[in-house]
């Protein structure tokens, strides 16, 4: 019994840590070439989008909701930002801003079905998840976009100079301000606070809508800056651009061991999450283990994760 | 008396819950077919009895006898296929279905494997007809009046063939009107010769409808006897009567000026035109049943329910409160009655829990952890906290702790006005008087302290006035109560409107 219930919590504190060194471990061991230098920034630069949409997708499960709209608003993003730069010639950075303003505003909306509708976050953000691929369809005429110039590269493909991947970088920087906000100010505490015991925090003075506005915005933020990563490093804009991957987000977000419900998890775990995931897919791939097989073990790996993190809190119980 | 008369029959049944001992040794009889009274103050082991009889709680030691036989009651099932059937205060009804599935939930009757509804609908609409009811077997439930909601209820009992039916509170939610139609139909099973065990706070339906009572206190079994010829000043004086001296701190808190005044909160059909004043250094009780409408007339002032028109001053300023960071502002809190469901945030730090309204304090922009930790120790040393260290979660907390965590979260506040919803609810003896010496301690600082409890014993023990509520209206008010005797006597009769005999519900 005490063996057991030491276990569950040292699973709980550092189990996603075990799983990484695990997998990098039997990596290293079956296919030595993983840690070759370009393979080292393929994992970078992958998990670098997974980790950027996984930030926005752990505010949300700590806030205890759901956002299943970021996938498709990266799509979309990845559209405004090529055509406002390919068919209006606009100046980048200014593209760059007006995009990550189109994300912020699909937050908004998420947040108002949410908060003021009183939609569930599920439902709610599945019909804007349809909304926004239809938009992205309309304003491409469902086709991708083409001709970036080569100077867009610079948010996720290569530069010059620079040892690692760019997009790699921009995840960095995220994950200090997010952490930093999440641990030391008062938006962080409340956002754990409403996750945890909505009610409470209401009568704890806390308001409540305003801080579910604010993470779905920053959900929003965080799809549009992956979106423009993505358009950067393919260097092209497209409503198809990726699939599902709100739910490699919600995956990455798992195996780090946040668990939805509300009022857990921490960033530092989401990185390991999009690490592991990023590592399983690339490993996998190097072994030349088909995509059908992959998909089988990311799936097992999320109910194992999820799996002993509920064994762990009831044993807490 | 002939043995066969006894129905059912309680031997020495004792409950133990971690740390109360609800029931001690109680035993009483029921004859069969008579309308059988069970009376009890808030909290004295009602509930805990009814069930245990009906198989939902195990008991600790004692036996059930059915027709003078002992029987093991494991589950509710057993408690039905005994003839024990209970219509519970919250109803267990399922909304979305109709009359008809709600009454064979569990146990239709099938033809081979198949719903027989003809066999279900016949038996139903039989008794349905019998009692004279108003609704139609395919009617949703949820659509139902509360009042035939309960109906409802009554025929799933009734067709089990209950020989005992148990009806706990059943006129609490219900007009004057609906209240007597429910006594008519009681009648009607009582003319049938169906025994029904009776739990009300209201003399007068127990002195109208009822042949025997039994009345428990604390626990423990007091009297059981007819009804005729037992004086109602008697009967109350029988439920009270406690030693009310040790448990209780010396009070040495000085009540000054106003502090706060309310005027006219109104809120249909909860509360209304509730009126009252709050000084400096008092300790001001809210007496009251439970669904008096007290917890939502606090929220109101609190800024967490809806009200009409009212208006709040303080210092004689009119405060326009619209929500919790209204109230706040102005330094009044609200402590909720339910630590678990809207007081604390369970899975996280002691610190995250109290610090969490005063942040704004520690914000510049960043939390200044340094000095919020200085502050968090401060004020759980103060309330003499045990815990392992200010990052154990609240979870692993006992209920007394977890109490002065919520406490603790508003003291560092610094408030003037204390709004506290049952504070003692659910914690041991011990945390209770260290409870009444804190609650002393800030009214000897010239806080404001409101106490709503259903513990009268507690209300007498701490507070300087005492006003009672009773269906939504304040119904009577004792002052100077360190200094009156017999104030329970006095709260008891305006709880169960002894003094106006209307028991007119809106």
């Amino acid at each position: 019994m005490k063996v057991k219930r030491s276990f569950a919590e040292l699973y709980k504190a550092y189990g996603i840590y075990v799983l990484l060194v695990v997998l990098v471990g039997v990596m290293s061991i079956l296919e030595p070439s993983f840690f070759s230098a370009s393979n080292l920034v393929n994992v970078l630069r992958q998990c670098s989008v997974y980790a950027i949409l996984a930030f926005g997708m752990t505010y949300i499960f700590i806030g205890d909701g759901l956002d299943l709209s970021i996938g498709n608003t990266l799509n979309l993003c990845s559209c405004v930002v090529a055509m406002l730069i390919v068919n209006r010639g606009m100046n980048m950075w200014l593209a760059v801003l007006i995009t990550l303003c189109v994300g912020v505003l699909v937050g908004f909306c998420n947040a108002f079905i949410v908060t003021k509708l009183k939609v569930n976050p599920f439902l709610g953000t599945l019909g804007t998840m349809y909304i926004i691929k239809g938009i992205a369809l309309y304003i491409t005429n469902e086709n991708p976009i083409t001709g970036l110039p080569d100077s867009f590269k610079i948010f996720g493909g290569n530069v010059k100079g620079l040892p690692v991947p760019p997009q790699f970088l921009i995840a960095v920087v995220l994950f200090v301000i997010l952490y930093v906000v999440l641990r030391h100010t008062k938006i962080g505490r409340h956002v754990y606070a409403v996750g945890s015991n909505e009610q409470a925090a209401r009568l704890s003075g806390i308001k409540v809508t305003r801080v579910k506005f604010f993470i779905f915005m920053l959900s929003g933020f965080c799809a549009a800056l992956a979106g423009i990563v993505m358009a950067s490093r393919l260097q092209l804009g497209s409503p198809v651009l990726t699939s599902a991957y709100e739910m490699d987000a919600i995956a990455a977000v798992c195996i780090g061991g946040t668990s939805s419900g509300g009022g857990d998890g921490s960033l530092g775990k989401t990185v390991c999450g999009a690490l592991a995931l990023t590592v399983i897919r690339v490993g996998l791939n190097i072994l030349r283990i088909s995509t059908s097989i992959q998909q089988i073990v990311i799936g097992a790996v999320i109910v194992a994760a999820v799996a002993i993190d509920m064994y762990g809190r009831n044993r807490q119980k | 008396m002939n043995e066969n008369d006894i129905v059912l029959e309680v031997r020495d049944i004792t409950k133990t819950f971690p740390g109360v001992r609800a029931l001690d040794k109680v035993s009483f009889q029921v004859r069969r077919g008579e309308v059988h009274a069970l009376l009890g103050a808030n909290g004295a082991g009602k509930s805990t009895l009814i069930k245990i009889i009906a198989g939902m709680y195990g008991k600790d030691s004692g036996e059930i006898l059915m027709d003078g036989k002992p029987m093991q009651i494991r589950n509710p099932i057993d408690a039905q296929n005994l003839g024990i059937s209970v219509v519970f205060q919250e109803l267990t009804v399922f909304p979305d279905l109709n009359v008809l599935e709600n009454i064979f939930m569990n146990r239709e009757i099938t033809h081979g494997g198949i719903y027989d509804w003809k066999v279900m609908k016949s038996k139903t609409q039989q008794i349905i007809d019998e009692l004279d009811l108003g609704f139609k077997l395919t009617d949703r439930v949820g659509n139902l009046p509360i009042a035939q909601q309960q109906m409802v209820e009554i025929v799933k009992s009734v067709s089990f063939d209950a020989k005992v039916l148990i009806l706990d509170e059943p006129t609490s939610s219900l007009s004057a009107k609906e209240t007597e139609r429910l006594f008519g139909i009681m009648q009607k099973l009582h003319e049938k010769g169906t025994t029904i065990i009776y739990i009300s706070h209201r003399l007068d339906e127990i002195y109208n409808n009822c042949e025997r009572i039994t009345l428990i206190r604390d626990g423990k079994w007091i009297l059981t006897r007819e009804l005729d010829g037992f004086p109602r000043e008697e009967l109350i004086s029988n439920m009270i009567g406690r030693n009310l001296e040790a448990e209780f701190p010396a009070k040495n808190n000085k009540v000054g000026e106003e502090l706060l005044r309310v005027e006219h909160f109104d809120h249909p059909g909860v509360f209304h035109d509730i009126s009252f004043t709050l000084h400096r250094g008092e300790v001001l009780g809210f007496a009251g049943l439970v669904g008096a409408g007290r917890t939502e007339v606090m929220r109101a002032l609190y800024g967490a329910y809806s009200q009409n028109g009212g208006k709040v001053f303080k210092d004689g300023k009119e405060l326009n409160i619209r929500s919790p960071q209204d109230a706040l502002k102005h330094g009044i809190i609200y402590a909720t009655e339910s630590r678990k469901n809207d007081g604390l945030f369970m899975g996280r730090s002691i610190l995250e829990n109290v610090s969490i309204s005063s942040l704004d304090r520690f914000s510049h922009p960043l939390l200044d952890q340094r000095t919020e930790r200085k502050e968090v120790s401060w004020v759980t040393e103060e309330l003499r906290l045990v815990c392992s260290g200010l990052g154990q979660h609240a979870i692993n907390l006992s209920g007394g702790n977890q109490q002065k965590v919520c406490l603790a979260k508003w003291l560092l506040t610094d408030p003037e006005v204390f709004i506290l919803d049952e504070p003692t609810k659910g914690i041991d003896v011990g945390a209770k008087a260290e409870f009444y010496r804190i609650i002393n301690e800030l009214a000897e600082k010239g806080a404001g302290v409101i106490v709503v409890s259903s513990e009268e014993p507690e209300l007498i023990g701490i507070c300087d006035r005492i006003l009672v509520m009773r269906e939504g209206e304040l119904t009577g008010e004792v002052c100077d109560v360190p200094h009156q005797k017999d104030v329970e006597r006095q709260l008891m009769a305006y709880m169960m409107g002894v003094k106006d005999d209307q028991t007119q519900a809106s």
